[in-house]
């Protein structure tokens, strides 16, 4: 590889940044504004659910409280810029109380939940893309063979099953029938690593099956187009051996199939947070879903904010990470 | 010149195939290649040459089959299976490639192409003799050496070219395909790396057969010259003989645009 | 040479096949393709023939509760006893209906992004920016935010989904006119004062075959966001697509009663629909790099 300083100038950085920022802000920004879309008055659900809670506070000074307590009612503009002071200008941000856990912060909940999150993503893609790399390129050199076009509906199949779908059948078949995992171990935070590894097997295994065909088409598909190139037919003529010339295409084909990754992020993460929701798994996904069923805004807020940040970063690092390994490319 | 056939082909007929129809891309081509021997093979676009180059490392693939005999240390390459092709491909027999045609991985650095051939090839694991390799077989193409570390979209193509040569010299092969090598380059590139080329063979005393559609390249570099046109050999002999005495009528009209042109 | 041989040769076979509708005879000739429209129009038969006729009504009562796949109840009955081969009948209609039309609503946003950021040059840069802000975006978890609070109907659903699915359709249809524009011969047409509209015509039938590839994509991407949506109960309950019958069964704790029949037969479907979209996109894009190339 050559030196770092040929391969992005400080102005590609600092362009870079600033449309980071810009995305950034756009992402805040509409995060503000879906909750306060929505009809009706965030303030009216938190408020029956104080009232469930204590009966003896009258419905109208609790109304007042929470307005209170949360600036609801204040113009939205006023709103937008109590909400832009505590998230942007405070570290961390500020999302406010919980409407369902009273004591604890939003973004304390949501923070908790991420490791799980990353976890899950990351081990399952590891596994996943490390398999999906060998099949990939197998079948691309198989083409057209019995193998490759039984393969591509096949893949596409398990590429159309929807992964809670997919999970209720291994459940099913798995938990249910062969008791070979668990159906579902309920772990939190603090429970012994034996138990959290245990509890995330099968979760792990439902992620790396659905997400193995994405990553194995989009990387036969790149093979099919190295196949026809001009470098493969001299790789050809010099008669390397099988596993060398292999090594090369996997060389060639890592460099979509990462951009690829990067650009799905945002249908992957999906899918993970409703097989964590589905397995009652402590991460981002299950609190997510339940604040959105549960219309716990500041929670909900603060997990939205927490996963766009998730994806601006993992976005930044594709855009970052491509010429490093494409030499052809290099951004000056 | 010592007077030994090192490859001889026989009866040699391609049929390209594909979607389902078939063309005789070559017919019954018959010719021999000396130990030491320049063949430089002439034609039009689609005339053929290329694909004899192809057939002779063994790379005419399925649908496309390839009938006849190339025979190289008494066995018949044709027939050969993948296992002793490779046996063959870059140990014994060569090619150089186009350097237009973006032979070299585009996203490997120079060095990476050369390593995968002397590690599979040459089976060599020293780190230290590589880079005594590389670094020799870059200098006698008069590159420097720093070349090693850069990828091939940022060279020229008089670089990437010489590069391709010193790549198909490495493993001291007796037989060297050069398809088109100078044809993309300009005139004066071009000439320096036929220069380059020539001296190359003629030190390893390696055979070549070098295909062209550019009559004084050949000129330059050949000993002997055939003609192709239509998949077919239609006229074969010393350069000088067949520039001098052309008996075919298509050699006739290409040796006069030849001499117009170098008038 | 060989490869200008080649190359002459599928040119050739090329124009040979544009006699013979181009397109159509590649496609009509792909196995793949062939599969997929077969799948493609079996459910599209099943949801036709919904409208007007089920076995049973499929939310009443109309069995005995958790019945399992029996000559009278094909696909069995829920926990409430209504008839699960009725509800999959009844399913496929709006299953299809915002797989069409989300895939509808994304094609028209992306053709005219992508469109104008390849035609105009000063468009290029924002358009491509709000694109990006867009990709950026946690798709799936947005939709479940968003579904949470306005509870869509078919027709909003569809058009949450449309809107935020669009620009996947820009960035392609965006590279592929700047590929046309940058052709010869529309370069021609620009400098010989064609007029703007025949050209954006041009360049947009040059894109269709890709457009529509996509689109099928956007279409199986439709589905599974709708299933999603559905199967944690915040899409649109009332219709009975697919999904929600996967919420009901998992609300009654189908899994765990061991009622397979409750919950194998619509995420099939859903998956077997999702296989024959993606089967008849790829052939389709497959057709197009065949012939543009």
């Amino acid at each position: 590889m050559a030196g770092l300083k040929d391969r992005y100038s400080a102005r590609y950085i600092v362009k870079r940044l600033i449309g980071t920022v810009l995305v950034y802000f756009a992402a805040v920004v509409l995060i503000f504004i879906i909750p306060h879309l929505m009809p009706g008055n965030i303030a009216y659900e938190f408020v029956s659910r104080l009232i469930a809670e204590n009966p003896r506070i009258s419905y109208q000074k609790a109304l007042a409280e929470v307005e209170r307590e949360y600036g609801l009612n204040l113009p939205l503009w006023d709103q937008f810029l109590i909400y832009f002071k505590n998230v942007v200008l405070t570290f961390p941000p500020n999302f406010g109380y919980s409407f369902e856990y009273l004591n604890d912060s939003a973004i304390n909940i949501v923070l908790r939940a991420l490791p799980f999150t990353l976890f899950l993503i990351f081990s399952s893609q590891l596994i996943a893309w490390g398999i999906s790399i060998f099949l990939g390129v197998d079948l691309a050199i198989r083409k057209n063979t019995r193998t490759d076009r039984v393969s591509v509906p096949l893949l596409y199949f398990l590429y159309s099953i929807p992964i809670f779908w997919l999970a209720l059948i291994m459940i099913l078949v798995f938990a249910l029938d062969l008791h070979i995992f668990p159906a579902i171990v309920p772990f939190s935070y603090g429970s012994p690593l034996g138990t959290i590894l245990l509890g995330m097997a099968l979760p792990i295994l439902i992620v790396v099956i659905s997400t193995i065909p994405n990553h194995t088409l989009i990387i036969r598909s790149a093979t099919i187009d190295f196949l026809k190139s001009d470098f493969v037919s001299a790789l050809k003529a010099e008669g390397l051996k099988e596993s060398t010339f292999r090594m090369k295409l996997i060389r060639n084909a890592l460099l979509p199939s990462i951009t690829q990754f990067f650009m799905q992020f945002g249908y992957l993460i999906g899918g993970i947070f409703i097989i964590e929701s589905l397995f009652s798994l402590p991460g981002m996904g299950t609190v997510i879903i339940t604040a959105a069923l549960e219309y716990d805004y500041p929670v909900l807020e603060a997990g939205l904010f927490v996963t766009s940040l998730v994806m601006i970063f993992s976005n930044l690092a594709a855009d970052l990470l491509y010429p490093l390994l494409d030499p052809r490319v290099s951004y000056l | 010149m010592i007077d030994e056939d090192i490859l001889s082909v026989r009866d040699l007929s391609i049929v390209y195939s594909s979607y389902g129809e078939e063309k005789n891309a070559v017919r019954n081509v018959s010719f021999d290649l000396r130990r030491g021997e320049i063949l430089g093979i002439v034609g039009e676009s689609g005339a053929g040459k290329s694909t004899v180059g192809k057939a002779i490392l063994g790379l005419i693939e399925p649908p496309s089959y390839a009938r006849g005999q190339i025979t190289f240390e008494n066995r018949n390459i044709l027939e050969m299976s993948e296992y002793r092709l490779n046996k063959i491909r870059w140990n014994k027999i060569t090619m150089i490639f186009q350097a237009s045609m973006n032979s070299l991985n585009p996203v490997q650095s120079i060095e990476s192409n050369f390593i995968s051939v002397i590690k599979d090839k040459m089976k060599i694991n020293d780190k230290i003799e590589w880079e005594r390799l590389i670094d020799e077989a870059l200098l006698s193409v008069s590159l420097p050496i720093e070349v090693k570390k850069k990828f091939p979209h940022q060279l020229s193509g008089g670089m990437k070219q010489r590069i391709l040569i010193s790549l198909a010299m490495i493993t001291n092969p007796q037989v060297v395909i050069a398809d088109e090598p100078t044809t993309a380059l300009d005139v004066i590139t071009e000439f320096y790396v036929l220069s380059v080329l020539k001296n190359k063979i003629r030190t390893s005393g390696a055979s070549m057969i070098f295909i062209t559609h550019d009559l004084p390249a050949i000129v330059f570099m050949a000993d002997t010259l055939a003609v192709m046109r239509y998949g077919e050999i239609i006229e074969h002999g010393p350069v000088s003989n067949v520039l001098s005495k052309p008996q075919n009528d298509y050699t006739k009209k290409l040796v006069g645009a030849y001499y117009e042109v170098e008038l | 040479m060989v490869e200008t041989y080649m190359k002459n040769k599928l040119l050739k076979k090329f124009q040979n096949l544009k006699k013979k509708n181009s397109m159509a005879w590649i496609l009509m000739h792909d196995s793949f393709f062939k599969l997929g429209f077969g799948i493609l129009a079996f459910f599209i038969i099943i949801a036709l023939i919904s409208v007007f006729y089920l076995p049973y009504n499929p939310v009443a009562t109309t069995g005995p509760l958790w019945s399992p796949p029996s000559l009278s109840h094909p696909f069995g009955t829920t926990a409430d006893g209504q008839d699960l081969f009725s509800q999959w009948m009844y399913g496929s209609q709006p299953t299809l209906f915002v797989a069409f039309l989300s895939a509808f609503i994304s094609a028209v946003f992306g053709v005219a992004v992508g469109i104008s950021a390849a035609y105009f040059r000063r468009a290029d840069e924002p358009l491509m920016r709000l694109a990006d802000v867009f990709l950026i975006l946690p798709v799936l978890p947005l939709l479940i935010v968003i579904a949470t609070f306005v509870r869509p109907t078919n027709f909003s659903a569809s058009v949450i989904i449309g809107l935020l699915s669009w620009p996947w359709m820009a960035r392609t249809v965006r590279s592929s006119a700047l590929s046309v524009k940058q052709s010869p011969y529309i370069e021609v047409a620009i400098m010989s004062g064609t007029p703007h509209r025949s050209i954006i015509k041009d360049i947009f039938n040059h894109t269709l075959p890709l457009v529509i590839a996509n689109s099928i994509f956007s279409a199986t991407g439709g589905i599974l966001f709708l299933a999603y949506m559905d199967y944690l109960g915040v899409g649109p309950i009332t219709s009975y697509a697919w999904g929600t019958t996967l919420f009901f069964a998992q609300t009654a704790n189908a899994l765990y009663v061991g009622a397979w029949w409750w919950i194998v037969p619509s995420g099939l479907s859903i998956g077997i629909l999702a296989t024959g979209l993606s089967l008849m996109g790829y052939s389709l894009e497959n057709a197009y790099r065949g012939i543009s190339q």
